[in-house]
């Protein structure tokens, strides 16, 4: 008879031998990163560029200029643009954040030789049609009508709101007006200031990569003139001074809650890497303190999590959730009861040897394969970072301690002063 | 090409391996064929509550996920129609962990009632969250109850409603559990960084003494054939008229299928597609149009669903939409096009091979249908679809008469 009451022994690596990204320069001197290897004869091409929501001189205009991206060039519409795309079965995702908007190009390897030019052309010569900017605003209207119907929505952007205060590029609401006042001038101005490959550029390869890959890339993307892009200094956000925002829905039958606040630390700071294990034991894994609590115990949701998140010059902290209605009180007691036990109690040894080598779990999977390599790269590098960052997680994941873990907690988690935010 | 091994133990287990020397982790996968279509009409959403308390301890472990954690793995697991799949990655030098726990839970759960209260409140609130509080949540209820009458399909997974899950009780979940999480009802698929011999060996050691029980051999009758249009409205605070058409398929085994897949591209894949074409660009009637398959196993449906502009009516978005699936059905359908959405499709299946997650679902999947060479076959069964075909697929199954027409209305 075999032991099952024993578990199996369990072995975690230290470090990671970690593939670095290979470089490649352009002509033009553009630097691509590119890590190689995959089971299917596929291939990413990601280009991150210094184009967000932060840069903006007008509301809604770099979101805009994303969506209309690939609505049409100097030489093609959006249908053409489309069909070609869609003729060699390529897929070219576009999408715009704070900071950085990107191209995501998929496809067969065979394939790149017939999409890559049409990348280029949306690079070079996106024009703007007045007919699609007029459906694209329509569109985005009626978007934000249904998501104003959910209350995760109106949380997150409350949230979003009082992190990076009202008047603040990535703090403000999106009014439907913002999106009807849009013309096409803007997106032209924005387009040309932002979009245009500069040196601040980014291009990361993975996927099947041949040797003419590179060569071929070089031919196409390489002749590009690249522009000088204004460095515009990152200014500081001013959180809200208010701390509560509560709108109570009879028809809801769950409310959708946010709580958390600005960090003092940055994803270049050590401590940074501390807080992140710190929460994952709080809310930032399928087995922690809030959901064992609130999901397992009271069943009160489907699920909470806590996250943090950085970008250049900051960072927040983040708790989310759906819960029934009649439990709105309960989980704030419970919420606060689990950051008062990480503040007055060491954590067993127990839970944060599971804590750790889960984490040390996570950090292996999201680097596995050359596709989520870049793709943790190309998260990387706009903050200042390279794959090293990795294996300082691993270290951090080593060097933690119950009671560092106890003094992080009294350091950044002050409950009382935390936004709390509650719809529905 | 996924190359793997294969081999079943006494006891009926069916085990694949897939070995990958490139990533340092590994990916277990099991499958038990026992899906919400099994359930009693009474008790619809017991599979998919049954796979949450599937994490509530087992025999020997009182907590799964931890366990799991320690390991340093990840788990998941979702439910369908059809059957239940859990999975796990996990560094593959701890893939012990992950045979130890699976065979745990399948050797005997921890029956407990107070388990189960609990896990029949999260299920509640995962209802809430998804089916009454998000606008439009209860379509797909109203579109699976109006295009089904007797097959079990007409219940989503989830359930029809609160009540069938909080009826659920401590006995019924231990004989839904002897009858159908048993070795000969389940597939154990394994990728990543491990070898044959070794998992043969680990399969042995953790599963071979479990008792067999029996395979799931429920036939469930056809839907009859739809032979008149079925029309059905909703009211909900929405801020905008939806409109679905669901029409009767084949199966995913059926030589149709793949015609069928790229059918419903041709009409509403996206922006390129023809429904987008000529109902948002051209006409300006919707906002948004798309073409899918439910891609259940069993005869599914190909479903359009469309998101009106203000002031439009429901006859006419209907009324052109047909239009446009009328002059597909005439034979105007070029070459070009085809190929087109073939390249897309074959895409697809491309990027959706590449994780050892996927390879070991697809093998298990596979496997349940006894269509294993499926699995390397796909690419080229679309490449084979002809223009008559599509065609053929296009008059046999978009017809008004084999139509459940849902107008889901917005009201202030």
């Amino acid at each position: 008879m075999i032991d099952r009451t024993t578990a199996p022994r369990v072995i975690m690596p230290h470090f990671l031998d970690l593939v670095k990204a290979k470089l490649y320069r352009l002509d033009n001197g553009l630097t691509i990163y590119y890590y190689s290897g995959c089971s299917e004869p596929v291939l990413n091409l990601n280009i991150v560029l210094k184009a967000g929501k932060y840069y903006q001189q007008k509301d809604y205009e770099a979101f805009m200029t994303a969506a209309l991206l690939k609505k049409g060039t100097k030489t093609q519409s959006a249908l053409e643009i489309q069909e070609a795309l869609d003729f060699h079965g390529a897929h070219l995702g576009i999408s715009t954040n704070l900071f950085t908007s990107s191209l995501d190009l998929s496809c067969l390897s065979e394939k790149l030789i017939d999409v890559l030019p049409i990348v280029k052309d949306i690079l070079l010569n996106a024009s703007f049609p007045e007919e699609e900017l007029k459906i694209a605003k329509h569109k985005h209207i009626q978007k934000l009508k249904l998501n104003q119907e959910k209350n995760e929505y109106v949380a997150s952007i409350k949230f979003n709101e009082f992190i990076f205060g009202a008047n603040h590029n990535c703090g403000k609401l999106t009014s439907e007006a913002m999106i009807s006042n849009i013309e096409k001038e803007d997106l032209v101005k924005y387009y040309h200031s932002r979009f245009l490959l500069s040196e601040q550029s980014t291009l990361i390869l993975s996927g099947e990569i041949e040797e003419n890959t590179l060569q071929l890339i070089n031919k196409i993307l390489g002749s590009i003139k690249l522009y000088d892009k204004e460095k515009i200094e990152v200014k500081p956000f001013i959180s809200a001074t208010e701390k509560e925002y509560i709108i109570s829905k009879p028809e809801s039958v769950q409310s959708s809650i946010r709580i958390g606040m600005p960090l003092s630390l940055t994803a270049t700071d050590e401590e940074y890497l501390y807080f992140e294990i710190l929460n994952r034991i709080f809310g930032g894994y399928f087995g922690s303190r809030l959901m064992k609590n609130i999901r397992e115990d009271k069943g009160y949701t489907y699920g909470i999590y806590s996250f943090v998140s950085s970008f250049t010059k900051g960072s927040y902290f983040c708790i989310a959730t759906d819960v029934g209605k009649e439990y709105q009180e309960d989980t704030l007691r419970e919420i606060s009861f689990e950051i008062n036990r990480l503040k007055n109690e060491l954590i067993s040894e127990e839970e944060l040897l599971m804590v750790k080598n889960y984490h040390k779990g996570r950090i292996m999977k999201s680097v596995d394969g050359s596709m989520r390599m870049a793709n943790k790269l190309s998260t990387l590098l706009p903050l200042g970072l390279t794959e090293d960052h990795i294996n300082r997680q691993l270290e951090v994941v080593e060097k933690i301690t119950p009671e560092k873990i106890k003094a992080l907690a009294i350091k950044y988690l002050d409950f009382e002063n935390m936004y709390k935010i509650i719809v529905g | 090409m996924i190359k793997f091994d294969e081999f079943e133990l006494q006891n009926g287990l069916k085990v694949l391996v897939h070995e990958d020397k490139t990533t340092p982790l590994a990916t277990v996968n099991i499958l038990y064929n026992v899906g919400a279509k099994h359930e009693k009409e009474s008790k619809t959403g017991f599979a998919h509550l049954f796979e949450h308390f599937m994490f509530e301890g087992s025999k020997n472990i009182k907590e799964f996920d931890s366990e799991m954690q320690k390991a340093g793995g990840d788990n998941n697991a979702f439910t369908t129609n059809d059957f239940t799949n859990y999975y796990e990655t996990l560094p593959a030098t701890n893939i012990e962990t992950a045979f130890w726990l699976e065979s745990d839970r399948m050797l005997e759960l921890d029956f407990n009632q107070e388990s189960l209260d609990t896990q029949i409140s999260v299920v509640s609130e995962e209802f809430k969250e998804n089916y009454i509080n998000k606008p439009y949540g209860d379509l797909w209820h109203g579109i699976s109850d109006l295009a089904y009458k007797t097959h079990p399909y007409k219940w989503p997974t989830i359930g029809y409603n609160l009540q069938h899950i909080e009826s659920i009780t401590l006995e019924e979940t231990k004989q839904f559990f002897y009858e159908f999480y048993r070795p000969k009802n389940a597939i154990l698929t394994v990728a990543g960084n491990v070898k044959t011999s070794e998992i043969e060996q680990l399969a042995k050691k953790w599963f071979g003494a479990i008792e067999p029980g029996k395979a799931n051999t429920i036939v469930l009758e056809k839907e009859a054939k739809q032979t008149q249009t079925r029309r059905k409205t909703l009211e909900a605070k929405v801020p905008l008229d939806k409109l679905y058409l669901a029409f009767h398929i084949c199966s995913r085994l059926d030589k149709d299928y793949y015609a069928v897949d790229l059918l419903s591209d041709i009409l509403g894949e996206n922006t390129t597609s023809r429904l987008y074409q000529k109902l948002v660009k051209e006409q300006k009637l919707v906002s948004s149009i798309n073409c899918f398959i439910s891609g259940s196993d069993e005869n599914g449906l190909i479903v359009i669903d469309a998101t009106l502009n203000e002031d439009v009516d429901f006859e006419t978005v209907e009324k052109n939409i047909f239009d446009v699936i009328n002059t597909l059905q005439k034979g105007n359908l070029e070459s070009r096009e085809l190929e087109k959405v073939k390249n897309k499709a074959i895409n697809y299946l491309a990027f959706s091979n590449i994780s050892n997650v996927s390879k070991t679902f697809n093998m298990a999947h596979f496997k349940k249908m006894n269509q294993l060479d499926l699995l390397n076959n796909e690419r080229m069964f679309y490449k084979e679809v002809k223009t008559n075909e599509v065609l053929n697929c296009a008059q046999k199954y978009l017809n008004i008469e084999n139509c459940s027409i849902l107008n889901y209305k917005a009201i202030k």
